[in-house]
C-alpha cells in the first residue's frame, strides 16, 4: 500500500512536472513593414474562397453610372458575398457641380488610380484588375462575362478581417489576417480602405435626375497608402500576415454605414488576388 | 467589497461552532484560541513648505488601516482568519487596498502523515526562488496564495509539499485572466534523519528541490516597440524549478540554491525570452563570541508573478532574497536597496566578534564589534543580433533579450554598503552603540529617479547611547549624520527617549536637511511621541513630519511620500 501511494505521489508530479512548462521557440515575433506583422495564429481552418473585387469608375453626373451600378449589385446579390464592388467615383463625372450636385464623393486614392489606370470612360471598370482579353479596364456590359470567368477559381490566400469600433474616440481597430495556400513568386502589397453605403445625394440618369439616389459603396479613402503598403516579399504559406490598423471614422460618414475593406494585390501588376471586408459596426 | 469575501466569515464561524455542538466539555480543554490586533490612523495636515497642500489631501484628512487575525486549534485542526480595513489606507500605501473585508481564511489538520490546508496559506520553497508567500503589515504586502495545500511525511526526514491556488491581489476576485494559477511542489530530504546511523552526527546533510508552475491565459499579446505593434507568442505554463544544499560541518554551515525560470515574457523583462536564472549562496561560521558569513548572490531575469503585466510589488510568486544589510537608524535606512528583478550580481561579507569581559579591549563588560559589506552590480550583459534592420540591440522585445557570463558583475554599481558597528556596555547604567556606515547608491536603478549627480556617496554616523537611571526608569539618545554632495546633502537627526518601564515611553526626535542644495527645503522633520503598554497590548501617538522615501524590507519597497500630522497605532494580542 505504502509502495502505492508513493508511486501515486511520484507519478502524478511527474505528469504535473512535463505539462507545466510552454518554452516558446523563436521566432516569438516578427514585424514587417509598417502595419504589418507576422504571426502564428492559424488561419488553416478558415472557409478558403476566392473573393472577387469589382471597382466601378463613377460619377454623380455620369448619366450612364446608375445602369453600370446597377448592373454591379445585381451581380453581387447574385454571388452572395462572393463579389465585393467598389464604387470608385472620380474623373470628370465625379467633379462636384452646383446646387443639389455640390456633392463631392471624390478621394486620393480613386483619383490616382484613375489616372494610373488610364480610366476615360465612364462608368468603367475593373475585375481584381485583370487583364480580360488584353484590357484591364472594362465596360459595364463586359463585367458579368469577366466575372463569371475566376470567380470560381480556387483561392491564393486566405483573408478574414475583425473591427472593432470606438464610437468615442470614432476611431476603428482593424485587425486582418491573410496566408497564403502555396507559395507565389514577387511581391505582394495589402490594401485598406474605408467604404461608405446609403449616401443619399442626386445622380444624374439617362432621362432625369434622381435627387435621392442611393450611393453604394462608395470609397471613402484608403488608409495605408494608395497602393497600400508591402505585405510580403517572399511570400510564406507557413506564415500568416497580421495587418492592425488604427482608422479614424470621418464626423461626416455615418459609422453604421461604413465598411472596412482589405485587399492584396501583386506590387508590379496591381492585380488583386483576395479581397475582403466587414462592417465597421457589426450587424 | 466582493461578495467572495463575505461568505467567508460564515464558514468559518460555521466550522468553530460545529464543534461546540458535539462534544462541549473535552472541546473548551483542548480548545485554544489566539488574536491579534493592530490600527494605525493618522490625521493629516497641510504643510505647504513640504509640498502638502489642501488639493493633495484631497480632503481625505484621516486614515486608517487596520487588522484583527484569529487562530483557534484543537488538537490536530486549525483554522483561522483575518479581517482587514483600510478606510481609506494610509498615504503611501496602494490604493487598491480601499475596502474591508477578510482576505485571508484558513482550515487546517492534520491526519497521519498528512497536512492539509485549505483557504489561505503562506508557504516558502527554500528560499523562495521558485515560491514564496508573505505578508508584511508595514510594507503593505500580501501575495498569500488561496487554494490548497497538502504536506506528506513518508518517512521521517523527508517532507513533500504540494500547493495550488491563486495569489491575493488586494480586493480583486480572480477571473481568468486577471492573474495566473499558481501549482507547486518541494521535496526537502534531511538526510540524518533518513539514516538512523547519523542521527546524531556532527555533520547535517539536507537536500531539497522544487517545482513551481503558473498558468496565465493568453497565447498572444500586443505590444508596441518603436512605432510597430508587435503580436508576441505567449507562454501560458511558465515554470521555474530548482535544487538546494544545506550542509553543517562543526559550525560551518553551507547553503546554496540554484534556480531556473524557462521563458517569461512579461512587462518586468520589457517582453523578451530569456530564461531567468538564480543562485543564492551563504557560507557561515559560528563559534562562541564570532559569527562570520558571506553571502553571493546572483539573479538573471528571476521575475516571476501570476500577472505578466504587472510591475509593482504584488503578485510575486517567487521571493529574490536581499544579503544587503537591513539598517534601523533614521538615516542609515536613508538609501536602502531595493531587489532589482532583471539582474543584479551581489556579495556580502559580515564578521562580528565580541571582546570578551576583562580584556583590553572588551573592558569591564565586554564589547561587540561587528563589520559588514555588501556590493551588489548589474550583470553583465551584451547585446544580441536582432535583424539587418535592427542590428544588435540589448533587451529589445520579442527577442531572447541578452546574452550574459552568469557569474561576472557588470560595471554598474547599484550598491554598496560598508559599516562598522560598536556595541558596548560601559556600566551597569551606560550603554552605547557606534556605528559608521559608507554607502552608495543608485537612485536612478533603484528608486527609478532620473538624477544630473549619478551615485550617491554617503557617509553617515550613529552614536545611540543608553542610560538607565534605575530598573524603571531609562533615557536613550540618538545622534545621527549624514553628510553627502549628492541628492538632498547633508542630514542630521537627534532623538531623546524616556521610557518608564515596562509601561511609557515619550520620545522626541527631528531630523534636519541642513544640508539641503534648495535653502526652502532645508526643514526640520520634528516628531514627538508617546506610548503606553499594558500586558501585550499598546497604544501609542506621535505628532509630526514624515520625510519622503522609500521603506524597504528584504529587498521589497514601497514608497512613503512626505506626511504632517498626528499617527495613533493600538496594537494588542492574545
Amino acid at each position: 500500500m505504502r509502495t502505492f501511494r508513493t508511486f501515486l505521489i511520484i507519478a502524478s508530479l511527474s505528469v504535473f512536472l512535463f505539462t507545466s512548462c510552454d518554452k516558446i521557440q523563436a521566432p516569438y515575433a516578427l514585424a514587417k513593414h509598417g502595419n504589418i506583422v507576422d504571426t502564428l495564429i492559424d488561419l488553416d481552418t478558415a472557409i478558403q474562397v476566392k473573393r472577387v473585387l469589382l471597382e466601378d469608375y463613377t460619377g454623380h453626373t455620369c448619366q450612364n453610372c446608375p445602369a453600370a451600378a446597377a448592373i454591379a449589385h445585381n451581380q453581387e446579390a447574385i454571388y452572395n458575398g462572393k463579389l465585393i464592388v467598389l464604387a470608385v467615383h472620380a474623373g470628370y463625372y465625379a467633379i462636384p457641380g452646383t446646387g443639389e450636385f455640390a456633392i463631392d464623393l471624390r478621394t486620393a486614392a480613386g483619383e490616382q488610380w484613375n489616372t494610373d489606370f488610364q480610366i476615360i470612360a465612364y462608368p468603367s471598370g475593373m475585375v481584381d484588375r485583370e487583364q480580360f482579353n488584353g484590357k484591364q479596364v472594362l465596360g459595364s456590359a463586359e463585367w458579368v462575362t469577366d466575372i463569371a470567368s475566376i470567380i470560381n477559381q480556387p483561392s491564393s490566400m486566405i483573408m478574414i478581417m475583425n473591427n472593432n469600433y470606438d464610437s468615442t474616440s470614432r476611431t476603428v481597430k482593424s485587425y486582418v489576417y491573410s496566408k497564403f495556400n502555396q507559395t507565389l513568386p514577387g511581391t505582394y502589397n495589402i490594401t485598406v480602405c474605408v467604404t461608405e453605403d446609403n449616401i443619399i445625394s442626386a445622380q444624374d440618369s439617362s432621362n432625369t435626375i434622381i435627387h435621392d439616389y442611393n450611393f453604394r459603396d462608395v470609397l471613402r479613402g484608403t488608409v495605408n497608402g494608395i497602393y497600400g503598403e508591402v505585405l510580403t516579399t517572399s511570400v510564406d504559406p507557413s506564415l500568416t500576415y497580421l495587418g492592425k490598423f488604427s482608422i479614424s471614422i470621418n464626423s461626416t460618414w455615418v459609422a453604421k454605414n461604413c465598411w472596412i475593406l482589405a485587399f492584396v494585390s501583386k506590387s508590379d501588376t496591381k492585380e488583386i488576388i483576395q479581397v475582403v471586408r466587414q462592417r465597421v459596426i457589426a450587424q | 467589497m466582493k461578495k467572495i469575501y463575505t461568505l467567508f466569515p460564515g464558514i468559518f464561524l460555521l466550522l468553530w461552532i460545529c464543534p461546540f455542538l458535539s462534544n462541549a466539555q473535552d472541546i473548551l480543554k483542548s480548545s485554544q484560541i489566539s488574536g491579534s490586533f493592530e490600527a494605525d490612523a493618522q490625521y493629516y495636515m497641510k504643510d505647504t513648505k513640504m509640498g502638502i497642500t489642501d488639493s493633495s489631501l484631497n480632503g481625505q484628512l484621516a486614515r486608517m488601516n487596520g487588522f484583527t487575525e484569529i487562530n483557534y486549534s484543537l488538537k490536530n485542526f486549525s483554522a483561522g482568519m483575518r479581517f482587514e480595513a483600510y478606510l481609506p489606507p494610509l498615504v503611501g500605501y496602494d490604493v487598491r487596498f480601499q475596502g474591508y473585508g477578510v482576505p485571508y481564511w484558513f482550515v487546517n489538520y492534520k491526519i497521519d502523515k498528512f497536512e492539509i490546508t485549505a483557504g489561505n496559506f503562506y508557504e516558502q520553497f527554500g528560499n523562495g526562488l521558485t515560491l514564496r508567500t508573505w505578508q508584511d503589515w508595514t510594507l503593505g504586502y500580501d501575495n498569500s496564495l488561496r487554494g490548497l495545500r497538502i504536506k506528506f511525511t513518508p518517512v521521517q526526514g523527508i517532507t513533500i509539499k504540494g500547493v495550488w491556488g491563486v495569489q491575493r491581489n488586494f480586493w480583486e476576485s480572480y477571473t481568468t485572466g486577471n492573474r495566473g494559477i499558481v501549482k507547486g511542489g518541494d521535496i526537502d530530504i534531511f538526510i540524518n534523519d533518513l539514516f538512523p546511523k547519523l542521527k546524531d552526527a556532527r555533520t547535517k546533510l539536507s537536500f531539497g528541490g522544487s517545482f513551481v508552475s503558473d498558468y496565465q491565459s493568453g497565447k498572444t499579446t500586443d505590444i508596441l516597440v518603436d512605432t510597430l505593434i508587435y503580436t508576441l507568442k505567449l507562454p501560458e505554463n511558465v515554470a521555474t524549478y530548482s535544487g538546494r544544499v544545506n550542509l553543517n560541518v562543526s559550525g560551518v554551515n553551507f547553503y546554496s540554491e540554484y534556480a531556473h525560470k524557462i521563458n517569461d515574457p512579461s512587462s518586468i523583462n520589457n517582453f523578451i525570452y530569456k530564461a531567468g536564472d538564480g543562485l543564492f549562496s551563504t557560507l557561515s561560521y559560528s563559534q562562541k563570541g564570532l559569527g562570520v558569513i558571506g553571502a553571493l548572490k546572483i539573479m538573471d531575469n528571476m521575475s516571476f508573478k501570476s500577472n505578466r503585466l504587472v510591475t509593482d510589488n504584488q503578485l510575486s510568486i517567487n521571493y529574490l532574497p536581499d544579503i544587503t544589510k537591513q539598517h534601523t537608524y533614521a538615516l542609515a535606512a536613508m538609501y536602502p536597496y531595493g531587489t532589482q528583478p532583471a539582474g543584479e550580481f551581489a556579495y556580502s561579507g559580515t564578521v562580528t566578534y565580541t571582546f570578551k569581559r576583562n580584556t583590553p579591549v572588551g573592558g569591564k563588560s565586554g564589547l561587540t564589534f561587528a563589520v559588514n559589506f555588501s556590493k551588489v552590480n548589474a550583470l553583465s550583459k551584451d547585446s544580441i543580433y536582432v535583424s539587418s534592420i535592427n542590428g544588435n540591440a540589448l533587451g529589445r522585445p520579442g527577442t531572447i533579450g541578452y546574452t550574459t557570463n552568469f557569474f561576472t558583475p557588470g560595471r554598474q554599481v547599484y550598491y554598496q554598503d560598508f559599516n562598522i558597528e560598536i556595541d558596548k556596555k560601559f556600566s551597569k547604567r551606560w550603554k552605547g552603540i557606534f556605528t559608521y556606515l559608507s554607502q552608495v547608491y543608485n537612485m536612478e536603478v533603484i528608486q527609478g529617479h532620473a538624477t544630473d549627480y549619478g551615485l550617491i556617496h554617503s557617509n553617515i554616523g550613529v552614536a545611540d547611547l543608553t542610560y538607565n537611571i534605575n530598573y524603571v526608569y531609562s533615557v536613550r539618545a540618538e545622534l545621527q549624520g549624514l553628510w553627502t554632495l549628492q541628492d538632498k546633502g547633508n542630514w542630521g537627526a537627534a532623538l531623546i527617549e524616556f521610557t518608564i518601564a515596562p509601561k511609557w515611553f515619550f520620545s522626541v526626535q527631528d531630523q534636519w536637511n541642513y544640508g539641503n542644495p534648495d535653502v526652502s527645503q532645508q526643514l526640520h522633520y520634528y516628531l514627538v511621541s508617546a506610548g503606553y503598554t499594558y500586558n501585550t497590548s499598546r497604544i501609542s501617538l506621535s505628532y509630526g513630519r514624515q520625510r519622503a522615501g522609500i521603506l524597504c524590507v528584504g529587498g521589497v519597497c514601497r514608497y512613503v511620500p512626505a506626511a504632517s500630522g498626528l499617527t495613533l497605532t493600538v496594537n494588542s494580542s492574545f
